[in-house]
């Protein structure tokens, strides 16, 4: 190494910032860290108050997703059971006696322009219901589920789902809820 | 120039002294500094490495050098940094202050911080062969300033 090589090691070496320099730089420092600390804990608290506040509204979109993926498939399946024929709604208690509540009234408003020619047992997520085969003027056939509004099923509300090329439309109505499921205009 | 760790203190040193490679007068260097560690902290809650530090000082002093739309080159007659230097390193300092910033910067670089001419180009955005060169006149000024400012001394004793 060269002399002129030790000697600007040696300059650079006892330069130094001022004392009162870096207890400055080390007071900002620690204040950016303390500011930086207060502010990673108010966007934890916020990530944690706004999943709390979507939660229930995440689990009924995936109550709805669940639900419609059940009884899309359902629709889809042909199954062997046979339906017992059904003239009038009000005939759905006798026809179905272990059912283990009074169906309501056929919401006519909300599903207009289906008659009930079939009824027969089902469960929709696990819980007993009642599966009514409908049929509209043009002769195309739909399926309604009645069931009761507990458990889960409490969180449905009104509303529509489109899966696989099948709507599934849902009606609250006295503690019970209706799915009308019919294949999709659009599909 | 690695990003292993080094406790902060050591890298303060090493950022003031590459700074003060930059700007030559003390107060300018601190101030270069702290800007740097404070725009290193807002990004990355931290100072990285080394390399970051130093890569933020020069950004700096170029966005400086840019508004002043000069890079100043500092008086021969400057007030000596009052930090306990000897004498010889008066002289030094004084030799320092006629280099060019780039001269001074990359004969830092490699002859302090130990870097070799492939990390100070990488740096300095310069090719190698610049960097060599830019350090070999240096060398070659300083020594030629230390000559003569030892010579008159020796003259006047």
């Amino acid at each position: 190494m060269s002399n002129l090589e030790e000697r600007l090691q040696g300059y650079y070496g006892d330069q130094q910032p001022s004392s009162a320099f870096q207890e400055n730089l080390a007071l900002r420092i620690q204040k950016r860290r303390l500011r930086r600390r207060q502010s990673s804990l108010a966007v934890a608290a916020l990530l944690i108050l706004t999943a709390f506040l979507l939660r229930p509204g995440l689990q009924r979109w995936d109550l709805e997703q669940r639900v419609a993926k059940e009884l899309a498939s359902q629709f889809r399946k042909e199954d062997p059971r046979p339906f017992q024929a059904l003239g009038q709604w009000s005939e759905l208690s006798q026809l179905l006696p272990a059912l283990q509540f009074a169906p309501a009234e056929f919401p006519r408003h909300s599903f207009a322009g289906w008659q009930p020619v079939g009824a027969r047992y089902c469960s929709v997520q696990g819980q007993q219901a009642a599966q009514i085969q409908l049929r509209n003027v043009d002769g195309e056939e739909a399926l309604m589920y009645v069931t009761q509004r507990q458990g889960g099923l409490q969180r449905l509300e009104a509303g529509q789902t489109q899966r696989e090329g099948i709507r599934i439309t849902r009606q609250p109505k006295q503690e019970q809820l209706f799915f009308l499921v019919c294949p999709s205009p659009e599909s | 120039m690695t990003g292993s760790p080094i406790a902060l203190p050591e890298l303060y040193q090493s950022g003031y002294r590459y700074a003060l490679s930059l700007c030559v007068q003390p107060a300018d260097a601190e101030d270069l500094l702290q800007r740097a560690c404070e725009k290193l902290w807002k990004c990355y809650g931290g100072i990285p490495n080394k390399a970051a530090l130093f890569r933020s000082i020069r950004n700096l002093r170029c966005d400086q050098a840019r508004r002043e739309n000069i890079i100043r080159f500092e008086p021969l007659d400057l007030e000596p940094a009052g930090r306990g230097p000897s004498e010889k390193d008066e002289a030094l300092e004084a030799a320092l202050a006629t280099l060019k910033p780039d001269q001074r910067e990359a004969l830092y670089l490699m002859v302090v911080e130990g870097y070799t001419a492939k990390e100070v180009s990488k740096l300095m955005k310069r090719p190698k062969n610049s960097i060599l060169s830019l350090v070999h006149r240096a060398k070659q000024q300083l020594r030629e300033r230390l000559g003569q400012t030892e010579g008159a001394q020796h003259v006047q004793s």
